[in-house]
């Protein structure tokens, strides 16, 4: 009885503890963003202010720059990435479907999604060697084409998945109803893969947000990423308009994950 | 005369893996219900499919209306399809998913509108325009993946097993309904299924297939009194298939015993197999000569009786009668086995 008692109690206890543990950080952070303490590294809360957001939206010390390299950089490498994830998902899906899987298509399929694998020092390495040789100036081209890279496999294996799921047989149907190629892929491929692809891009705005190694490697003087920026400025200890940065960077990320959800929830009453 | 409006000529397809259809010829006559009856894996889907154009044939010609259609994709053929398990469009309502075809061909809004109102009249779903297939019963998204492939009033409509994932009771339903459906549109229609109760009780003609080869093609009629093989004879019905040797071409031999069959084009001294349903082997006490056997087991079945008769070569013949007004005949006792002779196929074993 005791036994049963102290096991009902402890896993709520646990639960917790995990809880406070990953966000106490984050609300850290965000709770400081308001604090009137102008010291770097502050310790006491002194008052309540909305100063440190003024000072990040007036762009005095270019976070606000770096928040728009970031999100230019973002919006290509997720618009490229959904692209090419999507046709190499949808003509590999079809491959598999149509049973001529032979070995250069498996080899090619897991290939594609290997750089999930490679670590990203690696990654960043060979990127900034090869766009040497190939004469690309590091900065805006040169980091949308490596985020893209890395991105493609994230949105492949989500469509592909979708795809996996699809009956064939609805392809078909639309060809025997009188629908050409180019017809079934707009009029029933892409409705019925629409919550994967969104899902991929939401992932791939939030790799290439978040991307640091990569970016190391590649960014010019004038393409400073947002965490680069915020990477280099709490060298000398954390301003509050940093914690005003992340916070407003967490309500972005939190916006992101609930567009996801909508979307899964969309997915779900199609499938149910 | 009737005109023939789909024609397989020679028709192959091999997957790489051995041949899936060794050789398939076929004429499908205006407004005629046929079906394609066998075991699974014999490549009745794959002739469909060839039909429909969604599979490329290895060899062979496929002429629709007297135009060869074998290179056209299946979107330039005047075929429709209703597929196994339905294919609806998960993500278009009822009335979309009819209307699609409509709307592929350009028809005006208004006119898909009225033509999907009449189709869900006819089906005996007036009102379910805005439903998801989802939110549908087996049978009525059996009934919308039928109106989805009429409305479009092709030239032939394919049905793959379409009543394969319907219980039994509504299985039967539809199979009145889909045969009503077909007289009244004056459509043809190529069916196929496993189901040989099905095939009988539809069809108009039926091609039994076998292996990727057409066994035999005839009426329903022909095909379950006049099994051209023992696989047809033993696939259809229930049948007693004994082994014989002919000795004239109005006489065979079994057990011993000349027993009247009709052998047209077997020559004497032929062994064959004579192919005899078990509800028209007749059966008395034996008094004077003839095919005897030996009642060895005796079953009430409602409103049959299953009794098995073992002749002198061992082998059991059953035979199905009506229970009522039924023979005293007991276990153990012997009998003389009839038939009429035309009551009895003769089949060349294979």
């Amino acid at each position: 009885m005791r036994k049963k008692r102290l096991k009902k109690s402890v896993s709520p206890v646990y639960l917790s503890l995990v809880l406070v543990f990953l966000y106490l950080p984050v609300l850290v952070v965000v709770v400081f963003s308001f604090n009137d303490n102008p010291a770097r590294n502050p310790t006491v809360f002194t008052g309540f202010t909305l100063e440190w957001y003024r000072d990040l939206f007036k762009n005095t010390r270019g976070y606000w720059d770096a928040l728009a390299v970031s999100l230019e950089l973002a919006f290509w490498s997720c618009a490229l990435s959904v692209i090419i994830g999507t046709i190499g998902a949808v003509g590999m899906a079809r491959r598999m479907t149509e049973g001529r899987a032979n070995f250069a298509a498996r080899a090619a399929e897991m290939m594609t999604t290997l750089p999930i694998l490679i670590p990203e020092i690696i990654l960043g390495l060979a990127f900034m060697s090869m766009f040497y040789f190939a004469g690309i100036p590091m900065g805006m081209t040169a980091l949308v084409l490596s985020h893209t890279t890395f991105c493609v496999p994230y949105v492949f294996i989500i469509v592909k998945g979708r795809m996996a799921g699809l009956d064939p047989a609805l392809s078909e149907a639309a060809r025997d109803l009188g629908a050409n190629e180019r017809r079934v892929f707009t009029d029933i491929i892409l409705p019925l893969i629409r919550p994967a692809i969104i899902s991929g891009a939401v992932l791939a705005v939030a790799m290439s947000l978040d991307d640091f190694i990569i970016s190391v490697f590649l960014s010019g003087a004038y393409t400073v990423t947002l965490p680069l920026k915020i990477y280099s400025s709490v060298r000398t200890g954390v301003s509050p308009q940093i914690n005003a940065l992340c916070s407003v960077m967490l309500a972005i990320a939190f916006l992101i994950v609930g567009i996801s959800k909508l979307a899964g929830r969309k997915r779900n009453a199609d499938k149910a | 005369m009737m005109e023939t409006i789909l024609a397989l000529d020679g028709i192959k397809k091999d997957f790489g893996e051995g041949d899936i259809l060794k050789e398939i010829s076929l004429q499908v006559y205006k407004g005629e219900f046929i079906t394609l009856l066998g075991p699974s894996g014999c490549g009745k889907t794959t002739t469909l499919r060839v039909i429909a154009g969604l599979e490329e044939p290895t060899a062979g010609r496929v002429s629709l209306m007297g135009k060869d259609v074998t290179d056209l994709p299946p979107d330039k053929r005047s075929v429709n399809t209703v597929f196994q398990n339905y294919a609806l469009f998960p993500h278009m309502n009822v009335e979309k998913n009819i209307g699609y075809g409509l709307r592929l061909r350009g028809v005006k809004r208004a006119d898909i509108k009225k033509k999907v109102d009449d189709m869900l009249e006819m089906l005996q779903l007036p009102g379910y325009q805005k439903r998801m297939p989802s939110q549908l019963s087996g049978g009525q998204r059996q009934r919308v993946a039928i109106a989805r492939a009429i409305v479009l009033e092709p030239c032939v409509l394919l049905l793959d097993e379409p009543l394969g994932a319907l219980d039994l009771q509504l299985r039967r339903q539809m199979q009145e309904e889909l045969k009503k459906l077909q007289k009244h549109l004056g459509m043809t229609f190529v069916y196929i299924t496993h189901d040989q109760e099905e095939a009988l009780n539809m069809s108009d003609r039926i091609a039994v297939m076998r292996e990727g080869r057409i066994e035999q093609l005839g009426t329903p009629e022909d095909i379950y009194e006049r099994p051209a093989t023992v696989f047809t004879a033993g696939f259809i019905g229930q049948t007693n298939l004994i082994a014989c040797a002919v000795l004239d071409t109005a006489a065979v031999q079994i057990c011993g015993v000349r027993v009247p069959a009709c052998a047209d084009g077997f020559s004497a001294g032929e062994q064959a197999v004579l192919s005899l349903r078990t509800e028209r082997v007749r059966y008395a006490p034996a008094l004077q000569g003839g095919l005897t056997g030996i009642v060895r087991e005796r079953h009430y079945a409602g409103g049959t009786r299953r009794t098995v008769i073992r002749l002198s070569s061992g082998q059991d013949i059953l035979a199905v009668s009506q229970s009522e007004g039924s023979d005293d005949a007991r276990e153990g006792d012997c009998v003389a086995i009839h038939w009429k002779p035309d009551h009895a196929a003769l089949v060349r074993g294979n």
